[in-house]
């Protein structure tokens, strides 16, 4: 439709000629004798007045304006009605590939774009400190909790900073008002322990009671109160209205609640939604496993917000000055040369938080960057394969179209009503799209995007997105449909209206060689290209995940079983811990089908990959050396051989590596080979930076088996667990078993209850489920590029089809007379055959330039295999030729069947 | 788009047509077409503005004619139409058409 403006210019114009003419009329009446004004009168009452001319003008022009698309629709309804299976295919292939598209947009969507539901979101930010140390993103944003002090009272540009943690605690227990119910929720709870002022600084309000204030966490020893989520409130409480004199029950300490936040309020992490938050100061009885007096080792974020007319610059610089200063000071008077280039080398950063918090995006946003691509590729694909139908289509639409040019139709008109049939396509793919991808962002808002992290400060695994379509994703639902439409529209409707009028009138079959499907050989052919690079992707990806599944992870895959369970939230210490840690595995070890129980505190394939820079080691006689990280892990006697990593050299650790014995490490190849070549290892001596000085001595050499990723070696040191009481907070037992793991899981969660009902079990699994697990983004990965590639040869086998059997129809005659002159049915077909043949030759040939071109760009999601792989290039080209050369055998056998008399005749 | 053969259309089409044939020996103005038509059909059609002025822009919607804002002899501003290339082609099928037309009816009428 024309915009709204031009009606009131037509309108403008009209009154212009309209006065022109009664004036022109009033002149000649002058001209004949009659008085001006009786001249002017008498004109405008020949004229039957101006004013109803100009209604029914504009009355027309509405109705045509109204009516037009309103018919364009309606027609181009019935044509989709009249080929149903034309239309089909092409609705349903478009909404495949715009229902990828809108799913993965809804999943950046949630996890980018959306704005958190706080006051003026964009002068909030969040500290991030990059130091040279590689860890979890995770814990780049986290701080000591007397480190955000000083930035609290140091900084300037802020008008407040807020300090915020999230647990995940099992054991929380709601009171009724009577104080005589009292429910314990079975699930882990989410708590957020935040300093006082982190309602305020954010400007969220409460739905009922009140927020925290600075008070809430400055009274010593601190105030058990709680503030609850909306969400939390109306999910397990029922939204009862007396809310506020309910109570919360965790590790033996009575919260009273004071507030419920205000809907739609979940806390400033995306994806993880806060069920409670309680002051900071009661920190230490929220984890009483934490150890360390009070705060010191609360790891909070930080989240603040700017002073108006502060920049993120200016604020950053004074941040940054503190921070030099904190880190100074932790060094001492005289730092090493080490260590000042360490402080060199570290940077605060601000970051915008107008978007919430959220590491997921940068461990999933390569991927998300990957599956937005091949949503794209997707797209484009199912564009060109319509673009193709559309063109041979519209090829045999020829006469109709040229009919209604004939008899008047502007070639705008026909246009028009060529795109508004796109357009309807697109649209009825663009709905079915938006319910398809419902169903998958359902099944994936939960997704788990890797392995379960025993340590209570890292990410919990799950991810719940709230994925309900919002504004963006309905405009972008709509645009996409549009874009779509004109994208495989515009071409079909240029050719439709540019064909020469007469010829196309005059001869309805004619000579058509292969020149008349010029552009829907085009589309052939990008079709083609691009399905190479889909298919080579999805050998790419899908060879990376085999590669990694088969790696040689250093411990037994049959036969272990993996507990993941907390000792710490007992809320033992020490000594306590230790005993409880053994009781655990001597229970165990007793259990039938057990061979022997073991623990760490690290676990066994955990994704993360931390580790402290080699060249902060202290090993005596050798200059500090750079190159590797170490990573640390407390174990309890026999983990090796529960595991099934044999000691290369040297002894395991015993029940007499005690907390009065000498301290004694074992370390792993990759750490003996780093530090000592080929020395031996055994009772070389080394200490680890900020610890007590007293070195450890090597007793053993482990081979090396994989704890963070299954592609990272990190050069690993091991300490007996009751040298370190302190480090099995979190435990993952190991359990080597006679027969299948799983078999056994029950009984040991039965047993595990009766030692300590208290011992939360957040999962039994085993070496492969915790592979699948921490190979989560790789699978989803290979798993999307699969089905792309599927798909993509389905469609590219319906594009071939199509244009070699219009091709076919359109040349029957020809080929009449070729089988009449002799030729032979079988050179016939291989005639069709070799014409759609070199078409697919030549999109195979762009298609593996464009892949060796853009595999670059996805290398570091390769492993194992190069992005320039001839096996998968090669498989990716013959699946194609075959699929080609069965869609395109098909009416070319058909051809070579043709009745040359028939043939003749059918003009 | 159909062709409706009922007596309002066919009238409607004879008043395009005239004012295409008018329109094919110079570019004119409202009044210059319709004072145009007046006189070479002796009074027979007189067209009012009721009817010219929808004509007119219908057929300039539809890329048959083209109205231009002219200064005219006496110095005043006045919308001239001209006939388009596609309005050429259109007025020579009407043309024929019309013709045919006539013998028909002809024939019929004796």
């Amino acid at each position: 439709m024309r915009p709204r403006w031009r009606g009131s210019r037509e309108d403008r114009d009209l009154d212009d000629e309209l006065r022109d003419y009664i004036a022109r009329r009033t002149a000649q009446k002058i001209r004949d004798g009659l008085s001006p004004d009786l001249a002017r009168r008498t004109a405008l009452a020949e004229s039957g007045g101006l004013e109803p001319i100009k209604e029914a003008m504009r009355d027309a022009r509405l109705a045509h304006r109204i009516a037009e698309p309103l018919r364009d629709l309606r027609y181009a309804w019935r044509m989709a009605r009249r080929s149903p299976g034309f239309a089909a295919v092409t609705v349903v292939s478009l909404a495949l590939a715009i229902g990828a598209n809108i799913t993965i947009f809804s999943v950046t969507n949630a996890l980018l774009l959306r704005r958190l539901p706080v006051e003026d979101a964009d002068s909030l930010v969040m500290f991030r400190k990059d130091d040279p140390t590689p860890r979890a993103a995770f814990f780049r944003y986290t701080f000591n909790y007397p480190e955000f002090e000083r930035y609290r009272t140091e900084s300037s540009g802020f008008s407040g900073l807020a300090a915020v943690g999230v647990f995940d605690r099992a054991g929380l227990a709601i009171a009724a008002p009577d104080s005589r119910r009292v429910t314990p929720d079975p699930n882990p709870v989410r708590v957020s322990v935040v300093s006082g002022s982190y309602f305020d600084v954010l400007g969220v309000t409460p739905g009922i009671g009140r927020v925290f204030t600075d008070r809430d966490d400055t009274i010593a020893g601190g105030r058990a109160v709680a503030i609850v989520s909306d969400a939390y409130w109306r999910r397990r409480m029922n939204g009862t209205p007396d809310v506020l004199d309910y109570a919360l029950l965790l590790n033996g300490i009575t919260y009273a609640i004071v507030g419920v936040a205000r809907a739609g309020f979940s806390g400033d992490w995306v994806g993880r939604p806060v069920d409670v938050w309680v002051p900071a100061a009661m920190y230490g009885r929220v984890l009483p496993e934490a150890p360390g007096p009070g705060l010191t080792r609360f790891g909070a974020r930080i989240v603040a917000r700017l002073r108006p007319g502060i920049t993120r610059q200016q604020a950053e610089a004074s941040a940054q000055a503190v921070m030099r200063r904190s880190m100074t000071t932790d060094f001492g008077p005289a730092p090493t040369a080490e260590q000042s280039s360490y402080v060199d080398r570290t940077r605060l950063r601000l970051l915008p938080a107008s978007a919430g918090f959220s590491p997921d995006r940068e461990s999933f946003g390569p991927v998300l960057a990957i599956l937005s691509g091949m949503a794209a590729l997707l797209l484009a694909i199912a564009c060109a394969n319509v673009a193709t139908l559309l063109l041979t289509r519209a090829a045999a639409r020829r006469t109709e179209i040229a009919l209604r040019l004939s008899i008047g139709a502007s070639r705008a008109r026909v246009f028009r009503q060529l795109l508004t049939e796109s357009l309807v396509l697109a649209c009825l793919a663009g709905a079915l799209g938006f319910v398809l991808s419902t169903w998958v962002t359902t099944a994936v808002s939960t997704f788990s995007l890797g392995p379960l992290q025993l340590d209570a400060r890292a990410a919990p695994p799950s991810l719940s997105l709230d994925l309900l379509p919002d504004r963006h994703v309905v405009v972008f639902t709509f645009g996409i449909c549009l874009f779509t439409a004109v994208v495989f529209g515009i071409a079909p409707a240029v050719r439709g209206v540019r064909l020469p009028l007469f010829s196309a009138l005059r001869d309805q079959r004619g000579a058509s060689g292969p020149r008349r499907l010029g552009s829907a050989r085009t589309f052939v052919v990008v079709q083609v290209a691009l399905s190479v690079l889909v298919l080579a992707g999805a050998g790419l990806f899908g060879r990376t995940l085999r590669n990694l599944r088969s790696l040689d992870l250093g411990v037994d895959r049959a036969h272990v079983l993996l507990v993941w369970t907390s000792p710490g939230q007992t809320g033992r210490r020490g000594a306590d811990l230790a005993a409880l840690c053994r009781v655990v595995l001597d229970r165990l070890a007793t259990v039938p089908g057990v061979v022997s129980a073991s623990a760490s505190n690290r676990g066994v394939l955990t994704g993360n990959d931390g580790g402290l820079p080699s060249e902060m080691m202290i090993v005596p006689g050798h200059p500090p050396k750079a190159g590797q990280f170490t990573s640390a892990s407390a174990i309890a006697p026999g983990y090796f051989l529960t595991i099934g990593a044999p000691m290369l050299a040297g002894r395991d650790f015993t029940d007499r590596d005690t907390e009065t014995g000498p301290p004694v490490a074992i370390v792993n190849e990759t750490f003996a080979r780093f530090f000592y070549g080929n020395a031996s290892t055994i009772g070389q001596r080394f200490a680890t930076p900020g610890g007590a000085g007293r070195p450890y001595e090597i007793v053993g050499v482990a081979r090396d088996a994989q704890h963070g990723s299954p592609q990272v070696h990190r050069a690993m040191k091991y300490f007996p667990y009751r040298q370190q009481s302190g480090l099995m907070r979190d435990m993952n037992v190991v359990i080597r078993t006679a027969g299948p793991p799983k078999a056994i899981a029950g009984r040991i969660r039965e047993t595990l209850h009766v030692v300590e009902p208290g011992l939360p079990v957040f999962r039994i699994d085993t070496i492969e489920e915790q592979l699948d697990a921490v190979l989560a983004q790789e699978r989803l990965v290979a798993a999307i590029a699969t089905a792309a590639g599927l798909l993509v040869t389905a469609l590219a086998c319906i594009g071939l089809y199509g244009v070699v059997a219009y091709s076919v129809s359109q040349r029957t005659n020809e080929i009449g007379i070729r089988l009449t002159l002799g030729a032979r049915p079988s050179a016939v077909a291989a005639m069709m055959l070799r014409e759609s043949l070199t078409l697919v030759g030549i999109g195979m040939a762009i298609g593996i330039a464009l892949t060796l071109a853009s595999a670059r760009l996805v290398v570091n999601r390769l492993f194992g295999v190069s992005p320039a792989d001839v096996p998968t290039l090669a498989a990716a080209a013959v699946l194609l030729g075959a699929v080609a050369l069965a869609a395109a055998g098909l009416p070319a056998r058909r051809a070579s069947r043709v009745d040359p008399m028939t043939a003749l005749r059918c003009d | 788009v159909k062709q409706d053969k009922s007596a309002a259309t066919l009238l409607k089409g004879t008043v395009d047509l005239l004012i295409l044939r008018t329109l094919e020996l110079e570019p004119r103005h409202g009044v210059g077409i319709a004072d145009r038509v007046y006189e070479t059909t002796a009074g027979a059609f007189a067209i009012g503005p009721g009817s010219l002025f929808p004509a007119l822009h219908r057929m300039e919607d539809r890329g048959l004619i083209r109205g231009d804002w002219r200064e005219t002899d006496e110095g005043r501003r006045a919308k001239f139409y001209v006939l388009t290339a596609a309005g050429r082609r259109h007025l020579d099928r009407e043309k024929q058409a019309w013709a045919r037309t006539v013998v028909a009816m002809q024939q019929v009428l004796g």
